[in-house]
C-alpha cells in the first residue's frame, strides 16, 4: 500500500525573475488502488503539480511538503522518488538518439534490482514483446532510438509501454491523452486500466473528459489558478463537459 | 591565405586549421611498419601491395605519403553491392588509396585498433569516380597511442557518399577528415564522433570543400571530452564557380569536467554567391531534459550520464553496425568515461 500526499503545495518557477507562484496550496492524498483525475483550464499548474510530485529541479517548493507514506520526500532526487515508485508520463518526452528504446527500458526497470539480481534478457524481451502486443505497436519499436522520429500517437503510447514494463506503485499521467486518435486513445486507456489494482495507483491529468470515459477514475479535482477548488466523483467530470471551467470559477468567486 | 600559400608550392589545398602547427604534429618519429593492414574484398575488387599513390592534397598528406608502405584498392566501375574490409593495427599505418570506378556502389570499412611506441602515420584517399555511391565506415580505436590521421574523400560528378567515423580510442594527436565534392551534384553526409578521454590532447578536424556545381554536404561532428584537451575544428570552403550548392557542418563540443579544455572553431569560407551554407559550432555540457528523463525513470545519475554521453555519439554512427563491434564502442565509451 502506498499513499501519497500533497499538503498546502506552493510552488514556484526557479527560473521566473518574479518567482510567481503557480501552485498556490494544492491539497491532495491519493492511496493505492485508487484512480485520481485533475480537469482545469490551460496554465492552471497541472503540469506544475506533476513535475514538482516528480522532482523536477526547475521548480521550487516554497512551502507545504509531499509525503510518501508519512515521509516526506521533498529532499529525495528524482531517481531516488522513481525507484521509490512514482512514475511519471511525460506530455513532451525528449528523444534520445543513439540509445534504443529497449535499452532504455531495460536500464529504467534494472535501476529497480540488484546489481546481482538484474533482469535476464530473455524474460525482459518476452515481458516487452507481450506489452508492445498489448498497446498495439510494432515489434520493432524496440529497437529504434528513443522516441527518435516517433510520432505524437507513437510517443505517448511508448510512455504507457515504459508504465506497463516499470509497473510503478502511482503513476501520474500528464496529459497522456493529448494527440491522440480514438482508436489510440482507446488502446493506451486499455494498457492504463490493465495496471489497475489494489495496488496501483493513478493520478490522470487532462483537459478532456473523453480519456475519463475510458479510464473511470475514482475522484475528480478540477484545478484552477493554482489551486485545487473543487473535488468529486465521475459525474462531475461530465457535468464540467457541459459547463465548462468558467462557470466555476464563478461559482468559486461567488 | 594560407590556401594561396598552398596553391603556390603547388598543392591544391593547405588545411587552413586555426591555431595549430602542422610540422610540430608530425613528432614523435613514426612507429616502424610491421606489414600491411588485412584486407578482404569481395569478388572483382583488386587489391594491390604496392599501388599508385594518392596526390597528395596539402602539406599534411605530403609528409604522410612518405610514411610507408602503400596499399591500393580498386573497385571496378559498375560493381554491385561490393564490400571492403580493413582491419589494421597501430604499427601497420602507411597510405591507402581507395579507388572506386564509375556507377559502382560499395560498402568500405576500417578498423584500426592497438598501439605503437612511435607515432602512428595513416593517409587515406578515397575517390569516388562520378555516380559511385559508398558507405563508408571508419572506426580508429588504438590504444594509449601517437597518432596524425588524414582522410580525404574526393567525390565525382553526382557520386553519394555517407561517411560515418568513430573515434573513440586512447590516441592522442590529429585526426583530419576532409570532403572535396569535385564533380557536379556530388552528395555527401559525413558524420565524425569523437570521445577524448583520459589526459589525451587530440585535434579534430573535419572539412568540406565545395568545388562544384550544386554540390551539398552535411557533416556533423560530435565530440565529448573528459579531462582531455580538444580542440574541433571545422572548416567549409565553397569555391567561385560552385553554383547552388548547399554545405551545412555542425562541430558540438561536450565537456565533462572542469578540467578538460575543449574548443570548437568555425572556419567558413564562401566564394560564390549563389550557395547556402551552416554552420554551428558549441561547447557545451550535457543535455538536462535528456538526463532528467533518464532519472525519472529510476535510473541513477551516473548510469544516467553515461547512457547520454553514449547516445549523443551512436547518434552519428551507423545502426548496421555489428553487435560485436557495438559492444567494443560502448565498452571503449565506459572505460574513456570511467577513466
Amino acid at each position: 500500500m502506498t499513499t501519497l500526499a500533497v499538503r498546502d503545495l506552493h510552488v514556484a518557477v526557479h527560473s521566473d525573475d518574479e518567482h510567481k507562484e503557480i501552485l498556490r496550496g494544492v491539497n491532495l492524498t491519493i492511496r493505492s488502488g485508487e484512480v485520481h483525475a485533475i480537469m482545469g483550464p490551460n496554465g492552471t499548474g497541472k503540469s506544475t503539480l506533476s513535475e514538482t510530485i516528480m522532482g523536477n529541479p526547475n521548480y521550487e517548493v516554497r512551502s507545504g511538503d509531499i509525503t510518501l507514506d508519512g515521509t516526506s520526500i521533498l529532499d529525495w532526487s528524482v531517481d531516488q522518488r522513481a525507484r521509490a515508485g512514482l512514475f511519471l508520463a511525460m506530455q513532451y518526452p525528449p528523444a534520445i538518439a543513439g540509445i534504443t528504446n529497449a535499452e532504455f527500458i531495460r536500464a529504467a526497470v534494472n535501476s529497480r534490482r540488484g546489481d546481482d539480481d538484474q533482469v535476464p534478457v530473455v524474460q525482459f524481451l518476452q515481458d516487452l514483446d507481450a506489452n508492445l502486443a498489448k498497446l498495439k505497436m510494432p515489434e520493432d519499436m524496440a529497437d529504434r532510438y528513443l522516441n527518435a522520429g516517433f510520432s505524437g500517437g507513437e510517443k505517448k503510447k511508448n510512455e504507457i509501454l515504459q508504465l506497463l514494463m516499470i509497473k510503478p506503485a502511482l503513476a501520474i499521467l500528464d496529459e497522456i491523452d493529448s494527440g491522440l486518435d480514438i482508436d489510440a486513445l482507446r488502446i493506451v486507456a486499455a494498457g492504463v486500466n490493465s495496471m489497475r489494482s489494489a495496488n496501483f495507483a493513478s493520478l490522470i491529468i487532462t483537459h478532456y473528459q473523453r480519456l475519463l470515459n475510458y479510464i473511470v477514475p475514482d475522484v475528480v479535482h478540477v484545478m484552477k489558478d493554482g489551486r485545487i477548488i473543487e473535488s468529486g466523483g465521475p459525474e462531475l467530470a461530465k457535468s464540467l463537459e457541459h459547463t465548462g471551467y468558467e462557470q466555476l470559477s464563478e461559482a468559486d468567486n461567488g | 591565405m594560407a590556401r594561396r600559400e598552398g596553391q603556390a608550392r603547388g598543392v591544391a589545398f593547405w588545411p587552413a586549421v586555426p591555431k595549430f602547427n602542422w610540422e610540430r604534429a608530425l613528432r614523435p618519429a613514426p612507429a616502424p611498419a610491421t606489414g600491411q593492414p588485412h584486407v578482404t574484398v569481395t569478388a572483382g575488387i583488386q587489391v594491390a601491395a604496392a599501388g599508385t599513390a594518392p596526390t597528395p592534397h596539402d602539406r599534411l598528406a605530403a609528409q604522410l605519403i612518405q610514411a610507408g608502405p602503400s596499399l591500393t584498392v580498386t573497385v571496378p566501375a559498375h560493381t554491385v553491392h561490393g564490400r571492403v574490409t580493413i582491419t589494421g593495427s597501430a604499427t601497420q599505418g602507411g597510405v591507402i588509396n581507395l579507388q572506386v570506378g564509375a556507377g559502382a556502389t560499395v560498402h568500405i570499412a576500417e578498423t584500426w585498433r592497438g598501439q605503437a611506441s612511435g607515432q602512428t602515420r595513416l593517409l587515406v584517399s578515397l575517390t569516388l569516380a562520378a555516380d559511385a555511391q559508398v558507405d563508408y565506415q571508419t572506426y580508429d580505436l588504438y590504444g594509449d597511442t601517437a597518432v596524425v590521421i588524414e582522410r580525404r574523400v574526393t567525390c565525382g560528378a553526382n557520386s553519394q557518399l555517407t561517411w560515418r567515423s568513430a573515434s573513440f580510442g586512447h590516441h592522442a594527436g590529429i585526426l583530419y577528415h576532409a570532403v572535396d565534392l569535385v564533380g557536379d551534384g556530388a552528395q555527401a553526409q559525413a558524420n565524425m564522433a569523437v570521445l577524448a578521454g583520459g589526459h589525451a590532447r587530440l585535434t579534430a578536424t573535419t572539412a568540406v570543400t565545395n568545388a562544384a556545381t550544386n554540390t551539398q554536404v552535411d557533416q556533423p561532428a560530435r565530440v565529448i571530452t573528459d579531462h582531455a584537451q580538444l580542440i574541433l575544428n571545422g572548416i567549409g570552403h565553397i569555391l567561385l564557380g560552385a553554383r547552388g550548392s548547399d554545405a551545412q557542418q555542425e562541430n558540438r563540443v561536450l565537456m565533462l569536467s572542469p578540467h578538460a579544455l575543449g574548443e570548437a572553431n568555425p572556419l567558413l569560407l564562401i566564394d560564390e554567391n549563389d550557395v547556402t551554407a551552416g554552420h554551428a559550432a558549441s561547447v557545451a555540457a550535457v543535455d538536462e531534459h535528456q538526463l532528467w528523463y533518464f532519472l525519472s525513470r529510476g535510473v541513477a545519475r551516473p548510469v544516467a550520464l553515461r547512457l547520454v554521453l553514449r547516445g549523443f555519439l551512436l547518434a552519428l554512427l551507423p545502426d548496421s553496425m555489428s553487435k560485436a563491434l557495438r559492444d567494443e564502442i560502448q565498452q571503449l565509451i565506459e572505460v574513456q568515461l570511467n577513466g
